[in-house]
């Protein structure tokens, strides 16, 4: 039984969380039209931990951002259980790719704003940032400014701002490709941890595959130019995740399967760079 | 106006500068020109004409009046001759102040003890208002252009001495390295130093030319007896606002020019910087 | 605490060295009557202090003040209605970019011959120039503010008027005061210029000029020097009050 079904089962708690359907975005960019993204759609179990993965440029953080309200999509909707989703609301709470705390407030402050810009009191908005912090493990750093704390530290603060919003949803944008490598393997743990208690319905996006694989309950695979749906894994890999998953048949089934999926694409994409690079230097004069 | 825009940070080696790649850009022309752009500069001096005309005071002199004016400044001469030497004692005054700055420059980079010493010193002059000597100079100097020259060196000095002083430190410790590897004399490590600093020094140039060429007219405009300010003054002083604005109007498109030269010379020179590639 | 200490010392010592060298090369060649050494200047500078100084200091500082005042309140608003529609950006860039690069000091003569030898004239004059680095540098700050930080506002469901505040100003703080710096020391500048080339009846700059038609050295000297302090001064009050406090400064502090 995983925390998604018991949700899922619980009163009044609508099965889906988020549904994408058909959504496309174009740009033009130097007159030409360039397809972001193709004919997209997927529903977001209420509960559910969802990975999209992907190599660069595939699309996946306009998906977000059009999810989360961000960005319109040039075809198709989105909607949450409380309605279409037609700018950034509360209801969805993003958590981006560099940590974007004001460095101007302490961690508290950063938090407690979130919290008064929703209505809640100065005094409660205090104590429930208090709360959160405590939550994502920086008890003891509430006064300190972003500027004084590691790039982990300060993610984990701009995902308790996130969590004060009590989304429905909560997106991820390669929330840990900016930190070293040891912190990342701490902050996914730190994750799971914290969704653990915090029953969150998440989609998370990465470009690692191994992160995507070890996180997720359900793993989206995006190919792209344009960004499609290519794969849709949902591996039976026990819960609470700790790192002996890593290990198990089933992880490295699931991992070689997305990255056989990811993998022509990645080289077509490099080999397109490549191209790119050798015409930019014939044409260049000095 | 003896400013220019990075001189804040200019002598003060400790913090990073903002930096205003976008407003440089913008602010030389030569990019192609937005439609808006063209309709605000057309309007502008329609506008101009028309309210001028409508005015008909000879205060107020319309756009067309001071292009006359302007032809003829240009074919009389005069306008030729002042620019000639208000550019005349800014280059001279620049030269001195490069040379003494990029010397400053290499003495500061070269030693961590002079750098500490010299370098809060610099940073401490510099808000100190240096038009307030030119008084002081002319007594000293004479009115002919040399005080001016002495003035314009002073300024050029800091934003070159700062520039200098990094473009000289950013050459990266490995091209150092090889050199002395490889068995280069003094002369070709110096060679190698003046080389990689150009693009930092360039930099410096992009600030202090804007600067000289203010220097040099408020100079002519304070005590002088030629040169573009000069000229305004007299235009001033004989009622003939056509005229000074004439003047102002040449004085625009030079400092213009200037700024296209130097953004050129800057793109040009910055592939030449060491420090990047390492 | 000792190494801040020594910070101070090196720049310290290198500064009365030159002094002493000053000084001591003054009473081993007979320097010409227009060059004082230290101790006559601060001499010169100390009996120079009453109330005309005082005067005179204080009819500077109003005028730079003043002009400096009118050009930010013009210049911070544009600033960032430009950078923030591109439209008004591309109406403004032609005329920005023309008269901030043409020597605006060279418009004084038709500003006199506009409003006489008068401090409308004179104030116009820096105000004028005291515009241009503050709306360059507003205009760098409004651009540069990082997006994600009005996305997150967005998120949070934070009214316009709560974002302006709370997340806009904050963020372009630190350039605005660069720009603000940059602006300060410029208007002194043309203060002074517009006080000697507009003909004012008071101030450091009559009060310099006054000495050069008299010829009294010790006159312009306690101008400079007065005009130094006045520089300093602000500087060090603007560097103080921006010191690297997160709270406000955000990320780049403008020292």
């Amino acid at each position: 039984m995983t925390l998604a079904s018991d949700l899922a089962s619980a009163p009044n708690t609508p099965p889906i969380a988020l549904r994408v359907e058909g959504v496309s975005r174009t740009y033009s960019r130097k007159g030409r039209n360039v397809r972001a993204l193709n004919n997209i759609s997927l529903s977001v179990l209420t509960g559910e931990f969802m990975t999209i993965v992907g190599p660069s440029g595939c699309g996946k953080s306009t998906l977000l951002q059009i999810m989360g309200g961000f960005d319109r999509p040039s075809t198709g909707t989105v909607a949450t259980a409380a309605g279409p989703v037609t700018g950034p609301s509360r209801d969805i709470g993003m958590v981006f790719q560099r940590p974007t705390l004001f460095p101007w407030w302490t961690v508290e402050k950063n938090v407690s704003w979130a919290l008064r810009c929703g209505g809640i009191k100065r005094r409660e908005a205090l104590r429930r940032s208090r709360e959160l912090l405590e939550l994502v493990g920086l008890r003891g750093f509430e006064t300190a400014f972003p500027n004084e704390l590691s790039g982990g530290m300060q993610q984990r603060a701009a995902l308790a701002r996130t969590l004060s919003l009590e989304p429905s949803v909560l997106l991820m944008d390669e929330p840990f490709s900016a930190l070293d490598a040891q912190t990342r393997e701490l902050m996914q743990e730190e994750l799971i941890r914290i969704r653990q208690v915090a029953g969150t319905t998440i989609v998370f996006v990465t470009h690692d595959i191994r992160e995507a694989v070890f996180l997720g309950d359900r793993i989206v695979a995006l190919s792209g130019s344009p960004g499609e749906i290519a794969l849709e894994l949902t591996p039976d890999l026990p819960r609470p995740r700790t790192r002996e998953v890593m290990r198990s048949q089933e992880f490295l089934d699931a991992y070689e399967a997305v990255w056989a999926c990811i993998r022509d694409q990645a080289r077509r994409a490099s080999a397109s760079t490549r191209a790119g690079m050798r015409q930019g230097d014939e044409g260049r004069t000095t | 106006m003896s400013h220019n825009v990075s001189h804040p940070q200019a002598p003060d080696t400790t913090h990073s500068r903002p930096t205003l790649r976008g407003a440089g850009r913008r602010l030389a022309p030569g990019r192609p020109l937005n439609p808006l752009s063209l309709l605000a500069v057309v309007t502008g001096l329609a506008l101009w004409e028309i309210l001028a005309s409508a005015a008909d005071n000879y205060l107020f002199p319309t756009a067309s009046d001071v292009a006359t004016e302007l032809q003829e400044l240009l074919s009389d001469g005069s306008l030729i001759d002042a620019l000639q030497d208000t550019l005349t004692k800014g280059l001279i005054g620049l030269a001195i102040g490069v040379t003494a700055g990029v010397l400053v420059g290499r003495l500061m980079a070269s030693s961590q003890m002079v750098a500490d010493s010299v370098t809060p010193l610099v940073s401490a002059v510099f808000p100190i208002p240096r038009l307030a000597m030119y008084p002081l100079l002319v007594v000293a100097l004479g009115a002919g252009g040399e005080a001016a020259i002495v003035l314009v060196a002073v300024e050029a000095f800091f934003p070159i001495v700062y520039s200098a002083q990094v473009g000289f430190a950013s050459v990266s410790e490995r091209y150092r390295w090889l050199m002395r590897n490889v068995g280069a004399s003094y002369l070709q490590r110096e060679a190698l130093a003046s080389r990689a600093m150009t693009p930092s020094l360039v930099a410096g140039l992009r600030n202090a030319v804007p600067t000289v060429l203010v220097v040099v007219v408020v100079t002519e405009l304070m005590m002088g007896s030629s040169g573009a300010g000069f000229l305004a003054r007299d235009a001033g002083n004989h009622f003939e606002p056509a005229r000074a604005l004439a003047v102002v109007a040449a004085l625009g498109i030079v400092g213009v020019l200037l700024n296209m030269v130097m953004r050129k010379f800057h793109e040009r020179t910055q592939s030449w910087s060491l420090s990047r590639q390492s | 605490m000792n190494e801040s200490l020594l910070r101070w010392v090196r720049p310290l010592l290198a500064l009365l060295l030159i002094l002493g060298a000053w000084q001591a090369a003054g009473s081993v060649w007979s320097f010409p009557a227009y060059v004082l050494v230290p101790t006559e200047i601060a001499g010169a500078w100390f009996s120079s202090l009453d109330a005309e100084m005082g005067g005179a200091v204080g009819a500077t500082a109003l005028r730079a003040s003043a002009g400096f005042v009118l050009g930010a309140v013009i210049a911070l608003p544009l600033a960032t209605v430009a950078a923030l529609l591109r439209p008004v950006e591309n109406l403004l860039e032609p005329y920005i970019g023309f008269f901030y690069a043409l020597p605006k000091i060279s418009l004084l003569p038709v500003l006199v011959l506009w409003l006489g030898y008068s401090d409308s004239a004179r104030i116009t004059m820096i105000a004028v120039s005291a515009f241009f680095p503050i709306y360059i540098y507003m205009h760098a700050g409004v651009r540069g503010i990082n997006p994600d930080y009005l996305k997150v506002a967005a998120n949070v469901g934070a009214t316009r008027r709560e974002t302006f505040l709370r997340v806009v100003i904050p963020a372009v703080a630190p350039m605005a005061m660069v720009g603000i710096r940059v602006g300060v020391a410029i208007s002194l500048i043309v203060t002074f210029a517009a006080e000697v080339i507009g003909q004012s009846p008071n101030g450091l700059g009559r009060h310099i000029q006054d000495g050069f038609g008299i010829l009294s050295y010790e006159q312009m000297y306690t101008g400079i020097v007065m005009f130094a302090l006045i520089g300093l001064g602000i500087d060090l009050l603007l560097r103080v009050a921006t010191r690297n406090r997160p709270s406000i400064w955000g990320e780049a502090s403008p020292t």
